[in-house]
């Protein structure tokens, strides 16, 4: 009886077992360096490595009361919503054309994910070789073209850098998008338009009343992770403008890490990062109450 | 069945078992390399990662090695991209190397992190044998030490292409206004007179600091990290500097380092400021002789002096064991020996200068191709460096000079000119605020 008692004992701890490895290297891989950062927003911590001392709320309170940070939250937000407008109308579009079986459709499928498969570093160093104002394809064009006179500088311009970084992630990214809800769309099915032609709908009432409804779920799931994910974004900016012109670039990513390793204030950044991830997770809760598709 | 239990349950027991292990840190005395009976060891990490580079000091390295039987001096390169992110930890937790190169700002950063040992004994008797350069050797001497070794001294200067200037009947210049006459003139088509970076980069920091030295406003925070920077000098250097940009190339605003000198080697531009990198490849990237490439010390504004930014690089001691000490001292006396030294600094022909008397008349540095074929060139190379100077470092040590430096605010206080609209006085006082903020 007691064997087996200890074999059940050892059975229902199995389990807990199998997952510890996880859930370990969760704690020590997410856990450990957030509790390392919420510490740092409590010190003065200047460089990395060395010791702050502790000033309780003050870099919260200069974080929130700094017009850079509030500025940097602009350029996000415009950069997120340029990015998911540009983005979603691209990948709908570039879905909806793709979402017959023709020799065409079946080429374009393939390459159309090449932009998303080119590494990061290089689409920025040749966009930024097509944009160059001494040497680049694109003044050129206008050029030869006779709309312009003067090579102009689309990438260093205060007004034009951010619309510039937009367009080239936005080129990176849509066939990321564009993937998924092609896959989304060829779960719908046929006799639903079948019968929607029967009763006279146009193209037009059918996406609206067939197509859009079944991707419900897809664009709730590219609706959150995508603004998420498009908020996080660093490498394409930093590369590409280093958050320059004058700030014009500077969103919050790019902020934090200027903070962090460029003005040596590990302390203020992580009093940044914590604030504007706080807001992300308010933001994310309420996307998921309002925005998510509701069961029949 | 159970058996099997068991196994699956000792394989995930073996399993966290190692991630622990992995995820421990080392002890330091373990994560230093071993050393063999007798020899000391001694790990020096630089950060120069061209290959030429690293094959030069390597080479430099070998001959001590195998001069010195009982010491090893394992060379290690590194990235500037992670001097400040990743070397203090890296430190801090005994994994950091003994010798370390080193800026002179940097220096100060690291000496907040980082036990570094004072190497007034290894400087006096160096400087005995060799003669230091003061420039070179001023921004490491602070709170009574000298706290690293300065190995090679990197200057600015003004380049011109002397066939451009030549067809258009122009002489090289000596002043502000002379350099924006000359620029005006030479702007035509589709060539610009001068390239001058303006982006918020280190390299426009620098370009930015040579106008300001030689205008008369070096000094833009003093020993007691109090900010200057907001004065009649200062703005008069931000005004020259953007009135030179309208005849710079259109996309000035995102050069960095390389681009000025891509557009002096392809005749796009006459003329650029910036040190002496420009030797090695001027004949092979222009298909000019080495003649063309012209060199006038930084020109000099109203009521300032012949001056431009100076930037010695050294090398901190990190360690404090003696024996260690002692290999090091040895190594350095090696290094500066004239006919070891001059290899050394043509690790780069042209950028890297010596920093002490014997080595600038050494026989192995006036040897090499690039330096004898340029051998005018060089000289007013290190005649500049001679009267050159570093932000942070010319009215007293500002200890926290890499806080300005770090974020670029010399070049983001142009950046509120060109982008922002701001007027010259306005961006400066915008810079003066900026800085304050930063060193409190």
């Amino acid at each position: 009886m007691d064997t087996l008692g200890k074999a059940k004992g050892a059975g229902r701890l199995l389990p807990y077992l199998l997952v510890a490895p996880i859930v370990i290297w969760i704690v020590i891989t997410i856990f450990i360096p957030l509790f390392s950062v919420i510490k740092e927003s409590f010190y003065s911590t200047g460089l990395i490595g060395s010791k702050g001392a502790f000033v309780g709320f003050d870099n919260y309170k200069a974080t929130l009361t700094s017009p850079v940070y509030w500025g940097a939250w602009k350029k996000s937000l415009v950069w997120v919503f340029g990015n998911g407008l540009a983005q979603t109308l691209l990948a709908f579009g570039i879905g909806l054309l793709l979402n017959k079986a023709t020799r065409f459709t079946n080429w374009a499928r393939t390459w159309m994910i090449i932009p998303w498969i080119i590494p990061t570093i290089v689409v920025a160093i040749f966009w930024q070789w097509i944009f160059n104002g001494s040497y680049g394809i694109f003044n050129h064009i206008l050029q030869a073209l006779h709309i312009i006179d003067k090579p102009i500088n689309l990438i260093g311009d205060n007004t034009w850098s951010l619309p510039i970084v937009i367009f080239i992630n936005t080129w990176h990214w849509f066939p990321f998008m564009a993937v998924i809800i092609l896959a989304g769309l060829s779960t719908i099915s046929h006799e639903m338009y079948e019968a929607a032609d029967v009763d006279g709908a146009n193209k037009w009432q059918q996406f609206w009343s067939i197509t859009f409804p079944s991707l419900g779920k897809i664009t709730f799931a590219l609706g959150l992770v995508g603004t998420l994910w498009s908020f996080n974004i660093f490498d394409t900016i930093y590369i590409l403008t280093g958050g320059g012109p004058a700030g014009a670039t500077t969103t919050i990513p790019v902020m934090i890490y200027q903070q962090a390793f460029e003005s040596y204030r590990i302390g203020q950044a992580s009093a940044t990062s914590i604030i504007t991830a706080c807001v992300l997770i308010v933001y994310a809760f309420f996307f998921i109450k309002y925005v998510a598709p509701k069961e029949d | 069945m159970r058996h099997k239990k068991w196994v699956v349950l000792l394989l995930v027991v073996f399993g966290l078992q190692s991630i622990l292990a992995a995820c421990s840190s080392e002890k330091p005395e373990e994560a230093a390399p071993k050393a063999a009976d007798g020899v000391t060891e001694i790990v020096l990490w630089h950060m120069e990662e061209p290959p030429n580079r690293v094959e030069r000091f390597k080479e430099i390295i070998d001959g001590f090695n195998q001069a010195n039987p009982d010491i090893k001096i394992i060379s290690q390169v590194q990235s500037w991209g992670d001097a400040y992110s990743k070397f203090p930890a890296a430190i801090q937790s005994g994994n950091g190397p003994d010798l370390l190169f080193t800026i002179p700002d940097y220096t100060t950063l690291i000496k907040e992190v980082a036990d570094i040992q004072p190497m007034d004994d290894i400087i006096a008797s160096l400087d005995e044998k060799h003669d230091f350069f003061e420039t070179a050797l001023t921004p490491y001497q602070y709170e009574d030490h000298t706290w690293a070794v300065p190995v090679f001294g990197m200057g600015q200067v003004l380049w011109y292409r002397s066939d451009i200037l030549n067809e258009a009947g122009l002489t090289p210049p000596t002043t502000w206004d002379e350099l924006k006459a000359v620029a005006e003139k030479l702007t035509t088509g589709k060539q610009y007179g001068i390239a001058l970076p303006a982006s918020k980069s280190m390299a426009t920091d620098q370009v930015l600091y040579s106008f300001l030295a030689s205008g008369g406003a070096k000094h833009i925070m003093n020993g007691s990290n109090e900010i200057t920077f907001d004065n009649e000098k200062t703005v008069a250097a931000y005004q020259m500097y953007s009135d030179l940009l309208q005849f710079s190339p259109p996309d000035s605003n995102t050069y960095q380092w390389g681009e000025p000198q891509a557009q002096f080697n392809a005749g796009t531009v006459a003329m650029a400021i910036e040190k002496g990198q420009y030797l090695s490849t001027f004949e092979a990237e222009s298909g000019r002789p080495a003649s063309d490439l012209g060199v006038v010390p930084m020109p000099v504004g109203e009521g300032g002096e012949e001056s431009s930014i100076y930037i010695p690089n050294g090398i901190m001691l990190l360690t404090g064991d003696a024996k260690k000490k002692e290999a090091v001292a040895k190594f350095f006396e090696y290094l500066f020996e004239p006919e070891t030294y001059g290899k050394f600094v043509n690790a780069e022909p042209g950028l890297f200068l010596p920093v002490t008397e014997t080595g600038s008349q050494a026989e192995s540095f006036w040897s090499d191709p690039v330096i004898s074929k340029f051998k005018p060139q060089v000289e007013v190379l290190m005649e500049s460096s001679k009267k050159g100077a570093l932000f942070g470092f010319t009215d007293g040590v500002a200890s926290k000079v890499g806080v300005i430096a770090g974020p670029n605010y010399i070049a983001q206080t142009l950046e509120q000119m060109t982008s922002a609209g701001k007027s010259a006085q306005e961006a400066v006082s915008w810079g003066q605020e900026l800085m304050e903020a930063a060193v409190k």
